[in-house]
């Protein structure tokens, strides 16, 4: 029986069953719908396999990898910028509060616009909004993270007069990880959405542009096949970085 | 009662001078650069007065807010529900939750053209889009909080030998607010955005064709009402939700939670 467990010791019949069932209701909705509508589900894998071998995909994925990967740094680099400002001075912190709150409710694609109408339809502005999406997030779990700060080792920093610097470094940082890099789970999703939406409302670089060229062209396999893609996309990313944050989690564990 | 409001009325003006500082650089700044993309504010402001009546309202607002509410109510709704059956059911949530991962992992905008594939250009696609986006959030919060409840609490129900459904309406819904109400908030932003998105691709209607209308013409300013509306809707649902979580649960407000 052990072909039947899993590399977690779990049994694989549920996931046998997952897939199955996935297969069947596509199936039954492709039927139900029209397939020149909704395609069956081996006739757009086999349009997966196709679109596999093709470079053109492999270039527009790389680039929404890339803005992805480009805006993560440079919004996290913002983020901590900001967070570290407002999370140690108070009043600062009070002044802005009301305006992230305003910025962080105006969807990314409300704004797109304006940042297509300055650079155009290219990287710079879905780069340029991606940051800011992931600036405004992030910097709420940076603030959380700095509030969880322990007292008793603030204490100590006072006791031994450490400078502002080494008390980020040496106790802000580390204590507030764990935010940061849930924090960095939940942006990371929030912003390939946006790489993917800004391609997808404006034919920036990247996937989401494919997808709207493939709809454009009315070829329903093809666009299927993206969303079929993108899934698949968004369930790496979800994992990578769920992954470093269990990891950042165990270290922060045994250096505690 | 007094000093309350005192301190309200100080929190307010320090919450203001930021906004009121960009506001200012932003009028000044547009009319010495004269970029054509972006107008000073008091120009944006005076189209706003031009253009917004009843009958703008009813043809770009009533849809979107119909969309948004409809989309909303029934993806928490279905979301809750088949939730709560997937979190009691191990079974069940080994079959169906791989599945919700995936479709979850699927961007909501990139959903937006199969939708139109099937329903069409329309209403039923947008809500549909919108409903779909909500339900993946809800669902997902709803398995957590229901999945994760206190052990002791559930022994404490198996000593007063609680019946199997007394157990789930009295113990295990209601220690699981705190994540469905974060899931619930996750969705009132995603559904603000897939709303845009599905009216910018897919219909004549809405604030998100407004905005894609006014791109496309060049009437920028129209555009920069159609941004500024959206995000004020955005701040009002936002601060409706938070308001009715304060006041139905109010053990829920802890510090930082306003940011």
């Amino acid at each position: 029986m052990s072909f039947a467990i899993d590399l977690r010791g779990k049994s694989i019949y549920p996931s046998l069953a997952s897939i199955s069932l996935t297969v069947l209701l596509w199936e039954l909705l492709s039927s139900f719908v029209g397939r020149q509508y909704f395609p069956g589900i081996w006739a757009v894998l086999n349009d997966v396999l196709e679109l596999l071998s093709q470079s053109f995909f492999w270039q527009s994925l790389v680039e929404t990898l890339g803005i992805l990967s480009l805006s993560l740094v440079l919004g996290m680099a913002l983020s901590l910028a900001l967070g570290v400002a407002l999370s140690l001075n108070k009043s600062f912190g009070d002044s802005f509060s009301g305006l992230i709150s305003f910025v962080r409710c105006i969807p990314a694609v409300a704004i797109l616009p304006i940042f297509i109408a300055s650079w155009g339809a290219r990287v710079t502005s879905v780069v340029a909004l991606t940051v800011l999406v992931v600036a405004f997030k992030l910097v709420t779990y940076v603030i959380r993270g700095f509030q969880q700060a322990q007292l008793e080792l603030l204490d100590y920093a006072r006791a031994t007069r450490l400078s502002l610097f080494r008390k980020i470094v040496a106790i802000y940082l580390p204590g507030s990880l764990s935010s940061i890099a849930t924090g960095l789970r939940v942006t990371a999703i929030l912003a390939y959405g946006t790489v993917v939406a800004c391609g997808v409302a404006a034919g920036t670089p990247g996937i989401g542009s494919s997808l709207l060229l493939a709809e454009e062209s009315a070829s329903h396999t093809r666009v299927f096949s993206y969303v079929l893609v993108m899934g698949f996309t968004g369930v790496l990313v979800n994992n990578v970085f769920v992954s470093t944050q269990r990891r950042l989690d165990v270290t922060r564990m045994v250096a505690a | 009662m007094s000093r309350r409001r005192k301190f309200n009325r100080r929190k307010v003006y320090v919450r203001l001078w930021v906004p009121i500082i960009i506001i200012s650089l932003w009028e000044f700044w547009a009319r010495l650069e004269r970029n054509f993309f972006i107008p000073p504010f008091s120009k944006v402001i005076n189209t706003a007065i031009e253009i917004l009546d009843i009958s703008w309202i009813a043809k770009n607002l009533a849809p979107s807010l119909l969309t948004i509410l409809l989309g909303y109510f029934i993806g928490v709704l279905a979301g809750f529900i088949c939730g709560c059956c997937l979190a009691l059911n191990y079974y069940s949530r080994r079959i169906f939750l791989p599945m919700a991962n995936f479709f979850r992992a699927i961007p909501s905008v990139a959903k937006v053209p199969v939708f139109i594939a099937i329903f069409g250009l329309g209403n039923l696609t947008r809500i549909t889009t919108v409903a779909t986006a909500v339900f993946f959030v809800v669902l997902l919060s709803t398995i957590e909080g229901v999945g994760k409840t206190n052990s002791e609490y559930l022994r404490v129900a198996q000593i007063y030998n609680l019946s199997y459904w007394r157990r789930v309406f009295l113990i295990r819904i209601p220690s699981a607010w705190d994540e469905i109400l974060a899931g619930l908030h996750v969705a009132v932003q995603i559904s603000i955005l897939v709303m845009v998105v599905s009216e910018m691709l897919g219909s004549g209607s809405g604030i998100g064709a407004f905005i894609f209308q006014s791109q496309s013409t060049f009437n920028v300013s129209q555009m920069w009402v159609g941004m500024l509306i959206t995000g004020i809707l955005g701040v009002v649902l936002n601060s409706l939700f938070l308001y009715s979580e304060r006041k139905l649960f109010p053990w829920r407000m802890g510090f930082g939670r306003d940011l």
